[in-house]
């Protein structure tokens, strides 16, 4: 156990290192940042001021290691347009995205996982045929699209629910919903053809075959076997679903990390789009490395691995 | 089973939902960004400067007809030499920390807004020094002549409190902000509100007439139209046409459209790619300005929601006269024929740059303007470049003999353009023409207002005669507005004060 502990803690590492490089180089290509961040018409003093304020007169090598200092310490540098440290900028935003992102997870996991299973259960059956319907029809709708749908339908026409904002818990249903109907689909889906396969296997025909009654398979033979695949792509949706809300927290004005970095690609705030793009991955990794270990811990036979 | 499960819980959550308006008037306005500051010198962009707006006063202020009118000081004079401004002003101000308004924060407002962090320090370093002569007697110094010292204080001199500034620092400042204007700072949730509520010992007694004012933070357009169709706000700015064509007939909403104080404009160069091109010649360029359709553009790319622009100075600027400046007609036989006669009778290949995406359909007005002139047989190849490329190195360096590009003015005149860009050595400067350098450096120092009229018109007859650019547009501004709102006035710049404003019952 503790040899998987350490690889993966390890491939995590490296993960973040892979994510810093990627996001130090790319923030580059895009232009030059003193262009970007300095008012269109400043003078050409002000520009070089701002170069060597930021330390971007440096030669790039020394401002990536300059970057990797300074984030190994956790600080991942000042907001230009806010001035003060990015961290703490998102530290405002994280709550909202995290409940918008249980929200929809928590919405997609009470209706598919039981439909799925049902469908799985019986597969062909009036419950399958909307299963698949439902996990095509989240795979396909563009959440922004539903979003505004939703918006049009319950908030400007049937008026029961608000347009936008973060008001009451009535607020986090229209973007939940939306948000979470992409993660339904793939739920619905998965869990299904889990459920199909354990269906097939040979315990299961064993088990049959000495008599054991449909409802004690279900619950004692197909459940447990159905949740491995599941924690795995919970994890997976939860990650999905906090980098995901972009657009979601946009239609909504969901004031969010979504929202934020929305807001901060438009003033071309570059240190905060470095910072939330780093943040996220850093959760996404921590997330992932958690899935992993809680995994290997359900199923034993990873450990071995 | 599942459906009666989705019921309860929508009904659980119907019960839990209260959106309606308190009895007090609150007036509820969507910004279309988090403000990036509450603190003027640091809020350059127009949301954060309207929202900031309500916290504080200037010393004197530009009103809606573009008159400089008092409001911290009560009498100004200037000096005959037009470098020293003596400022008398108001008594009995109090900020609403309740610290006294006095001299010394006009001093503070002055050198703090010239921080070096700040996002324009300039607007306040064109002062050489502000000093008080008594409490309430303020002397300010200019180096040079400046024609529009004045308009840049009403658009950016936000009076603070000095002592409380002192005391908390800027980044503080920022986060609790004091003023002394109509409303007062409640609180602030970052991406989602801001909450302020009147001012109850305004100076001016009858003032504000709300009891509060709610700025809400949505991005999406077609969310702000959501929200006011709900009622959940009263004013929702920043729309697109097709949405405000979506809100025609709505009822309680009435659909509000004002120009933009903004020109767009494809520029000529006469220095780096533009050296030794047919540009040089004058009538070539009036050429261009007579084969562009801006008529035709206007209709197929606006719905008509836009003014074609006679020039630089426009619609709502000191100087304009609407008698004498129409813009270039549409006519590419008298193009044709002037392109003959400067030597270029088949026209010739040239190319232009366009910002892909820099601003709203730019990119469909940079093919229309192409095809205009590809009918009077110039040939335009269009250089899309994304926008950091294209606003990141001096204008003239980056793309070829012409460019697309668009400068506002918020000082109701058209100088801060004429400036940026003609006068050599600016960053978007690409047209050298030494008796319209002359001219803008004439009207820059000129203090007079009807003198500087003058000088606009007289400007305005040279930049037809020998156009350094093509005039394009200026686009119109849709605003939805709740119909119980009285007294809101937007200015063309995109700023409006909610001092005056009221809610009808």
């Amino acid at each position: 156990m503790l040899s998987y502990v350490a690889s993966k803690l390890l491939e995590s590492l490296a993960l973040i290192v892979g994510v810093l490089v990627l996001v130090f180089f790319l923030v580059r290509l895009t232009g030059d940042p003193v262009a970007l961040m300095v008012p269109k018409d400043a003078p050409q003093e002000q520009r070089e001021t701002f170069a060597r304020m930021m330390g971007l007169d440096q030669p790039l090598p020394v401002q990536f290691a300059q970057y990797i200092a300074d984030v190994a310490r956790g600080d991942l540098g000042d907001s230009l347009r806010q001035r003060r440290p990015t961290l703490d900028i998102i530290r405002e935003r994280l709550w909202p995205t995290v409940q918008l992102a249980l929200g929809a997870l928590a919405f997609a996991m009470t209706i598919a996982i039981p439909l799925g299973l049902a469908a799985g259960l019986n597969p062909d059956g009036w419950i399958d045929r909307i299963a698949r319907t439902v996990g095509l029809a989240g795979q396909t709708i563009p959440n922004y699209w539903l979003g505004m749908l939703l918006i049009v339908f319950f908030a400007v026409e049937l008026r029961w629910l608000p347009a936008f904002g973060r008001d009451t818990a009535a607020s986090l249903v229209l973007p939940a919903v939306s948000l979470g109907f992409a993660g339904l689909g793939q739920l619905v889906r998965l869990t299904r053809s889990t459920v199909l396969d354990v269906r097939r296997s040979d315990y299961l025909r064993t088990a049959r075959s000495k008599g054991v009654h449909a409802t004690g398979l279900a619950w004692r033979h197909v459940l447990p076997n159905v949740a491995i695949p599941l924690i795995s792509v919970l994890g997976i949706q939860f990650t999905y679903l906090l980098g995901g809300s972009v657009y979601i927290e946009s239609v909504f004005a969901w004031p969010g990390l979504g929202t934020l970095l929305e807001g901060a690609i438009r003033d071309t705030d570059f240190p905060l789009v470095q910072a939330i793009t780093v943040f996220i991955a850093f959760i996404a990794i921590s997330v992932h490395l958690l899935t992993d270990l809680l995994y290997g811990w359900v199923d034993p036979r990873l450990r071995i691995a | 089973m599942l459906k009666n499960g989705l019921l309860t819980m929508v009904a659980s959550l119907l019960l839990a939902a209260h959106f309606a308006f308190a009895q007090e008037d609150v007036l509820v306005v969507t910004l279309s960004s988090d403000p990036t500051s509450l603190y003027m010198p640091r809020a350059a962009d127009r949301t954060a400067g309207n929202a900031s707006w309500s916290l504080y006063d200037t010393l004197v202020w530009l009103n809606e007809e573009g008159e400089l009118v008092p409001q911290l000081a009560t009498d100004w004079q200037i000096s005959d030499d037009g470098l020293t401004y003596t400022f008398t002003l108001r008594q009995g101000v109090t900020f609403h920390n309740g610290e006294p308004f006095t001299a010394d924060d006009v001093i503070a407002t002055w050198e703090y807004g010239g921080d070096g962090s700040n996002d324009y320090p300039g607007y306040y370093t064109v002062a050489t020094s502000v000093e008080a002569i008594d409490d309430f007697t303020v002397r300010i110094t200019t180096a040079e002549p400046n024609a529009i010292f004045l308009t840049t204080m009403a658009k950016n001199w936000a009076i603070i409190p000095g002592d409380y500034m002192r005391e908390v620092g800027i980044d503080a400042f920022a986060a609790a902000p004091v003023g002394t204007g109509p409303f007062q700072f409640v609180s602030r949730t970052p991406g989602e509100r801001i909450v302020m509520e009147a001012n109850p010992n305004y100076w001016d007694p009858a003032l504000p007439y709300l009891d509060g004012v709610e700025y809400r933070v949505i991005s999406d357009p077609s969310t702000r139209v959501a929200a006011i169709q709900t009622g959940a706000v009263h004013i929702a700015n920043r729309l697109t046409p097709e949405l405000a064509e979506s809100l025609e007939g709505e009822d309680g909403v009435d659909v509000l459209t004002y120009l933009n104080d903004r020109v767009y404009y494809v520029a000529f160069k006469n220095i780096g790619a533009g050296v030794g091109t047919p540009l040089e010649d004058a009538r070539v360029r009036q050429a261009l300005n007579y084969g562009v359709d801006r008529f035709g553009i206007i209709e197929a790319i606006f719905s008509g929601y836009a003014n074609p622009a006679p020039g630089f100075v426009v619609e709502g600027n000191l100087g304009y006269d609407e008698a004498a400046m129409a813009p270039f007609a549409y006519d590419p036989e008298r193009a044709r024929a002037l392109l003959a006669e400067a030597g270029y009778p088949d026209g010739f290949d040239i190319q232009m740059g366009c910002p892909a995406d820099g601003y709203v359909n730019i990119n469909e007005v940079c093919q229309a303007v192409a095809q205009s002139l590809g009918a009077i047989g110039v040939n335009v190849d269009v250089d899309f470049q994304t926008t950091n490329t294209y606003w990141s190195e001096p204008q003239y360096a980056v793309t070829g003999p012409m460019f697309v590009d668009s400068w506002s003015s918020e000082v109701g005149e058209a100088l801060p353009r004429l400036q940026g860009a003609l006068i050599p050595g600016n960053y978007y400067t690409t047209w050298e023409d030494s008796e319209l350098e002359a001219l803008i450096n004439q009207i820059d120092v000129t203090v007079d207002r009807d003198e500087r009229a003058a000088l606009y018109q007289e400007m305005h007859e040279r930049m037809r005669n020998e156009p350094p650019f093509i005039y394009l547009y200026q686009p119109v501004i849709f605003e939805a507005v709740a119909s119980n709102v009285q007294g809101y006035r937007p200015l063309a710049a995109e700023e409006y004060f909610l001092r005056s404003v009221r809610l009808a019952d």
